[in-house]
């Protein structure tokens, strides 16, 4: 069984990188790769070694970030409830702002709209663009993580693509 | 091709070393957490026989029978049941 040490070392910075391109606030990613760690110092046991560590340590990362990606949808919901009773849709709704230490300056209006687009794809054509184009995945290791075939991978990229040149089509032409 | 090379844009981000003394923090977490799984057993047992008794009081409370019903005691203290203050001359 590999070491919780070991691992950490390896991992770290894939696991931060990846919790940033999903939640796109560097204190948000932070706090979602302290509890993923906890997450795998408490799974390691079950660690079958199916599939390689690195696999393993990306789908506990995904899962994850998805989780508070839906429970954000969930408070979004719930503050839309609160405003209908009159509530400041503040207090009930904290939407953190975009704070992505990995994207340049002179980029930053650019990319900020990208991810605010890739943020409305659906979570698995969403999953695949994260994997393969921000963490530069090859196709078949996004396969393996999100435990579909290569040619589903490459549906979703398509796809996900697709949808993403139509939103830009619409911005532009804004 | 212009929207194409858009989405190849994504490959700008840069990758980020993760913040310093992030071990350190997950090692507190997962002391904490292990804290919080190990409670000793007594504290569990004190928990449930403070709730169990909690019920019981108001158990005792809610059930247990009225000695002195409304009437008795008007009737032992000779209160008038009306709003009439003076008596009634006719």
């Amino acid at each position: 069984m590999p070491r919780f040490e070991d691992i950490f070392e390896q991992h770290q910075n894939s696991v931060f990188n990846l919790c940033l391109h999903y939640l796109q606030n560097a204190e948000d990613a932070e706090e979602a790769a302290q509890d993923i760690f906890v997450k795998i110092h408490a799974r390691l046991s079950t660690f079958a070694g199916k599939s390689s560590l690195k696999t393993w340590v990306y789908r506990i990362t995904v899962n994850h970030c998805l989780d508070i990606l839906r429970a954000r949808k969930r408070q979004k919901r719930l503050a839309f409830l609160t405003g209908l009773f009159g509530l400041p849709l503040e207090t009930a709704l904290d939407i953190p702002h975009f704070d992505h230490p990995g994207v340049l300056l002179e980029d930053r209006e650019a990319l900020e709209s990208l991810f605010r687009m890739i943020n409305t794809l659906p979570e698995n054509q969403r999953t695949a663009i994260i994997l393969r184009y921000l963490d530069d995945l090859p196709p078949p290791e996004v396969a393996e993580v999100m435990g579909v075939s290569l040619k589903a991978v490459e549906a979703l990229l398509q796809r996900g693509k697709q949808k993403l040149e139509e939103k830009l089509s619409t911005s532009e032409g804004n | 091709m212009r929207r194409e090379k858009k989405i190849e844009q994504l490959r700008r981000v840069q990758k980020v070393d993760a913040p310093p003394y992030l071990l350190t923090r997950v090692r507190a977490k997962i002391r904490s957490e292990a804290i919080a799984e190990h409670l000793p057993h007594s504290w569990w047992w004190a928990g449930a026989a403070a709730f169990v008794l909690l019920l019981l009081l108001n158990a005792t409370v809610f059930f247990a029978p009225r000695q002195t019903p409304a009437a008795d005691l008007v009737e032992q203290y000779g209160l008038h049941q009306t709003q009439q203050v003076y008596a009634d001359e006719n």
